[in-house]
């Protein structure tokens, strides 16, 4: 170590600091957010409180109790982790077939994919409350989940079929003549291969199912069925703003997302630097 | 081990008729090398018989069952791919014991297999490594031993040397060659290079645009081509071609050229060869020295490539030009005028469609 710190020249020396500024400035609202939901003074005093000035939980303990945050979490939790489970078993499958099964009719199909995605939510979204609630999906959490699971899928599948694509096929072949069917090879071979694809996959369909806002506040009408997103907006009242909540909220809504980002990072980093399989 | 018979076989993509419709019977224990130029069909006959391309029409039986319908995992056959296919997830050991695995082997008697292919193959300090920590002669005998392990009726190779580099393939070359001397299992080998299948094969099937061109023995192949396709692609340097016709003068006959070049003939030959448009003869099958003598033609020395045990010249005449190759050392240079002679018997002749005459 002390070695290596001798070697640094002035230039990595500041390289280090603008990169540890940089993190400042990506950390600090967090940072900020946290603080402001243990106090119950205004955010706004001056100077500011760069630590609680008496840290108290109260917050958190009136948002739970008063409000249905519980609640709210739980359907948040149900909505994320099923967008995420079905649009990463219906991407699996259709990328592979996509990236496997190439005709006019699949190269065509991967395109129409890709255009889907080039419409905007706000475009879609007047019609999709129509339809959903003709087929009696408005205000329900399983059509949200579908609505969501719609949205994410086209990427989910552009992105697993380029891992897909980069496993080259012979691996698959000899796979099939060392003894497992098609199907086998796929789940043997083939997924495991693309494992950093689907962690990904996984965390982006989930993060993407946590605070998607448009779709959950257009489909969902009754509040016992709000997720976070929708729920966190309540707390700006017509005249009234309680920051203190509304942090404390926040910080609720963010601290899932944050372990689980932490939790698949190493996965995360590799899958997206990619060039998961080689020779 | 097993027989291979390929009867009638037809390969259609799209609106290309791949392979047209091929019979190739392959005999217990035989060595028979697949070789043509790229897009020639081999690759894709092979994948037929291994089960991973559909089959348009005819049959394919290994032994006395027709595997048409059969999946490739119940063919009993092993195959090594030209990228060698390794998983990269599994060590060395892992992979040659993945198929013994799937076939529901219990984990002792299948570390037992494995590590007695490992030895066979001085795989054994490498066991535990990942494919990407290989070399590339290390990857494709791995390869070889994941396909030996479970020992196949068939062995299918997909030109398993060509991401080889030269010195390597050599010595790859002679490793299987040995592999299927001890194993005597049956092996086709597809390939595009004729030096392997010449140094390696029991038999050689030459193929061109999904067809048999010509199948035997690799030096019958050389000694006596079908047609000139073969004659081409059969020996390294390939053989000299020469266009023209048949003349008789007076005391004998000569082969001359359309540029005017003119190889005597026996005069015997004249009739038989009258339909002949080609002339073929290998550049190793040409005298040339320095002084002038009775039927020796003089050609001028354009290209001198030394190797050593043998040298290349590219001497011409006119338009025509010849390729000739000597064993040993010579000190002909650029600009020397030679003279040459077809060494006896070692002519061939080719008629206006390309068929041997």
């Amino acid at each position: 170590m002390t070695t290596d710190r001798q070697k640094r020249s002035p230039l990595q020396i500041a390289m280090l600091v603008a990169t540890l500024a940089c993190a400042g400035v990506v950390v600090f609202p967090y940072y900020w957010m946290f603080v402001s939901s243990a106090e119950t003074a205004s955010m706004f005093s001056w100077p500011p409180h760069l630590l609680p000035d008496r840290p108290t939980l109260t917050s958190y303990w009136t948002i739970f109790k008063e409000r249905a945050l519980g609640r709210w979490f739980v359907n948040t939790l149900i909505v994320a982790g099923s967008t995420s489970i079905f649009s990463t078993v219906i991407a699996i499958n259709a990328a592979y077939a996509l990236s496997r099964f190439k005709t006019r009719i699949t190269s065509f199909f991967t395109l129409i994919i890709l255009f889907s995605q080039l419409l905007p939510a706000a475009l879609i979204v007047v019609p999709l409350f129509v339809i959903f609630q003709q087929l009696g999906l408005y205000n329900s959490l399983a059509g949200l989940v579908i609505a969501d699971t719609a949205f994410i899928l086209p990427v989910a599948i552009w992105l697993l079929k380029g891992f897909f694509d980069q496993i080259p096929v012979e691996i698959e072949q000899q796979a099939m003549i060392d003894g497992c069917s098609q199907l086998g090879a796929f789940y043997r071979v083939v997924l495991p291969l693309a494992l950093p694809g689907l962690v990904v996959v996984v965390a982006m369909s989930f993060i993407s199912g946590w605070d998607e806002f448009f779709l959950a506040r257009t489909l969902i009408a009754s509040q016992d069925k709000w997720v976070l997103s929708v729920g966190l907006t309540s707390f700006r009242g017509e005249y009234t703003l309680d920051w203190s909540q509304m942090m404390a909220a926040a910080v609720v809504f963010t601290l899932p997302a944050l372990v689980f980002f932490l939790f698949v990072q190493r996965y995360l980093v590799a899958g997206l630097a990619s060039g998961a399989v080689k020779g | 081990m097993a027989n291979v018979k390929v009867r009638n076989l037809k390969k259609v993509f799209g609106s290309v008729e791949v392979i047209p419709g091929i019979s190739i019977d392959v005999t217990d224990g035989e060595f028979v090398a697949l070789v043509g130029p790229s897009g020639c069909g081999k690759s894709t006959l092979l994948r037929m018989i291994a089960g991973l391309e559909a089959i348009d029409a005819g049959t394919i039986a290994i032994g006395e069952r027709i595997v048409n319908d059969v999946a490739p995992k119940d063919r009993d056959i092993a195959m090594v791919f030209q990228n060698y296919a390794l998983y990269p997830n599994k060590t060395v050991a892992a992979n040659i014991g993945f198929p013994l695995y799937m076939a529901g082997m219990g984990r002792a008697e299948r570390t037992e297999k494995v590590n007695a292919v490992m030895r066979a193959l001085a795989l054994e300090p490498l066991a535990a490594r990942y494919p990407k920590q290989l070399s590339g002669g290390q990857r494709q005998r791995v390869a070889m031993g994941r396909a030996i392990v479970r020992n196949p009726q068939v062995f299918l190779f997909d030109e398993p040397l060509s991401n080889l580099d030269a010195k390597l393939r050599v010595k790859m070359r002679a490793e299987i060659k040995e592999l299927h001397q001890r194993l005597k299992v049956t092996t086709i080998y597809v390939t595009h290079d004729q030096v392997e299948a010449m140094t390696m094969a029991d038999r050689i099937v030459v193929m061109r645009a999904g067809h048999m061109e010509q199948a035997g023995r690799p030096l019958d192949l050389y000694d006596r081509p079908a047609n000139r396709f073969v004659a081409g692609f059969i020996g390294s340097p390939s053989m000299n071609f020469v266009d023209g016709s048949v003349t008789v003068t007076g005391n004998g006959a000569s082969f001359v050229s359309t540029n005017g070049l003119a190889i005597p003939l026996p005069a015997k030959d004249a009739e038989r060869l009258s339909g002949a448009k080609t002339l073929g003869i290998r550049p190793e099958h040409i005298d040339m020295q320095n002084e002038e003598a009775e039927g020796f033609i003089p050609m001028s020395v354009v290209i001198v490539e030394p190797t050593g045990n043998e040298a290349t010249f590219i001497v011409r005449s006119g338009a025509d030009e010849l390729v000739v190759a000597l064993n040993g050392r010579h000190d002909h240079r650029p600009g020397d005028t030679v003279w040459l002679r077809p060494a006896a018997g070692k002519l061939h002749f080719f008629d206006a469609k390309g068929d041997t005459v």
